[in-house]
């Protein structure tokens, strides 16, 4: 079992899919500027995750997929003393058979520039429809979309209740391979550029069989 | 690793192009008579009218056979043969990306690893999966497709198709076995992966 490594005043907020029957997720880092936060607080991250997705990401997705709810996790402890999650379940905007589960649209996240060289945080977006590849290709269409639903996560993100609080950050757990005390943690500056979003594959998401 | 014989076992290496990037189906087949670079560009020549006629009429039109190529496995130095095989796939129609595939599981009398080989058929029809899942008439084509190849001379005369095993316990054999295949079936109706024919990996 993998090895829990803290951020201290900070929170994993996972994105809960549900695409052919399997459950499907992508997480975020975000971290709380004014420690320590409460579940009214953890609560404001969940909601506006959810706001945010729902309003910049899941339009562009297949029907097929299902965002079935947003969980945040204070990542300070484990368990974590306290989750809070946001709902109702709600499909994607795109009325188009969704690309099987072992297809994603890659969007890594960029580190902050004293950071760079860190491991690529990033998510394999699920539910992408057919009509928006082109055999192995991301449409431009696609990419745009993804490109700026991810960048509006920066600024929507020091909105999330309370507001100027909460900061979307990428992390790095491990250091020459030994898990790192506390995760270092960078302000995102935002997705890789348009033309770097490509299909990654995800083998696992596949039901088994 | 170093070289390892198997015996009057030679290996066909079915080519082909999608998204300009390499595919590779390998069947193995066991010579009742040894195996001669006569009789191996034979088994090419056979093996790529097969490729052409029978498999490629099932894909996209976005994939293509390029190319068999067959090598004898009894000794490092032993022939090789090559037949042309460019054919486009028959159906109309995008592919889906190149990491998705339908296995094809090839079956011997033999139970365990040894006794079973897989081929990731490449460029399916996305038309033909819904989701997750293959179209059922695209399963019992391809099924019938690979069927053909089975058999003691009956697909082509003194060659049989075989599962090629080369480990047993986690060990190198001192040669190669070939076990004959006696069945074909696909396990699941699901698509699987298959990493390496990614754009920008693999070949």
């Amino acid at each position: 079992m993998a090895v829990f490594v803290p951020i201290n005043s900070g929170a994993q907020v996972e994105v809960v899919f549900v695409l052919g029957g399997e459950p499907v997720e992508n997480r975020l880092w975000f971290y709380f500027d004014n420690p320590p936060f409460d579940l009214t607080a953890l609560q404001g991250l969940a909601d506006g995750v959810y706001a945010w997705h729902t309003a910049n990401i899941l339009p562009f997705l297949s029907v097929d997929l299902q965002l079935a709810a947003v969980e945040a996790k204070d990542w300070t402890t484990n368990p974590p003393s306290i989750i809070a999650v946001a709902g109702p379940p709600v499909n994607g905007g795109v009325t188009e058979t969704s690309h099987s589960a072992n297809v994603a649209a890659f969007v890594g996240f960029r580190w902050p520039l004293q950071l760079a060289r860190l491991r690529r945080n990033g998510n394999f977006v699920p539910g992408v429809p057919v009509g928006s590849v082109d055999l192995n290709t991301p449409t431009a269409a696609l990419r745009s979309a993804l490109f700026e639903g991810y960048a509006a996560l920066i600024d929507a993100a020091r909105l999330f209740n309370p507001v100027l609080n909460w900061r979307w950050v990428v992390t790095s757990q491990t250091l020459a391979g030994v898990p790192r005390a506390e995760q270092l943690v960078g302000e995102c500056i935002g997705p890789v550029r348009e033309e770097k979003i490509r299909l990654g594959q995800r083998r696992k998401r596949l039901p088994i069989s | 690793m170093p070289f390892q014989p198997a015996i009057d076992i030679a290996t066909t290496t079915l080519q082909g192009l999608v998204d300009n990037q390499l595919t590779i189906l390998d069947l193995n087949w066991f010579a009742s008579a040894g195996i001669t670079a006569f009789n191996l560009g034979t088994l090419a020549n056979g093996v790529s009218t097969w490729f052409t006629n029978s498999l490629a009429p099932l894909l996209s039109e976005q994939w293509s056979a390029v190319n068999v190529h067959a090598v004898d496995n009894t000794s490092a130095t032993g022939p090789v043969a090559d037949s042309s095989s460019v054919q486009a796939g028959g159906v109309t129609g995008e592919a889906a990306p190149n990491n998705v595939a339908a296995v094809v599981s090839l079956r011997t009398d033999q139970r365990g690893r040894s006794g079973r080989g897989r081929n990731f058929v490449p460029g399916i029809p996305n038309s033909l999966i819904t989701l997750n899942t293959l179209d059922s008439g695209f399963i019992t084509n391809l099924v019938t497709a690979y069927q053909l190849l089975v058999g003691a001379g009956s697909f082509l005369a003194g060659w049989q198709l075989v599962v090629l095993s080369r480990q047993t316990g986690g060990v190198l054999r001192a040669n190669g076995l070939g076990i004959p295949v006696t069945s074909v079936t696909m396990v699941t109706n699901k698509v699987k992966s298959m990493r390496s024919r990614e754009v920008g990996h693999g070949a």
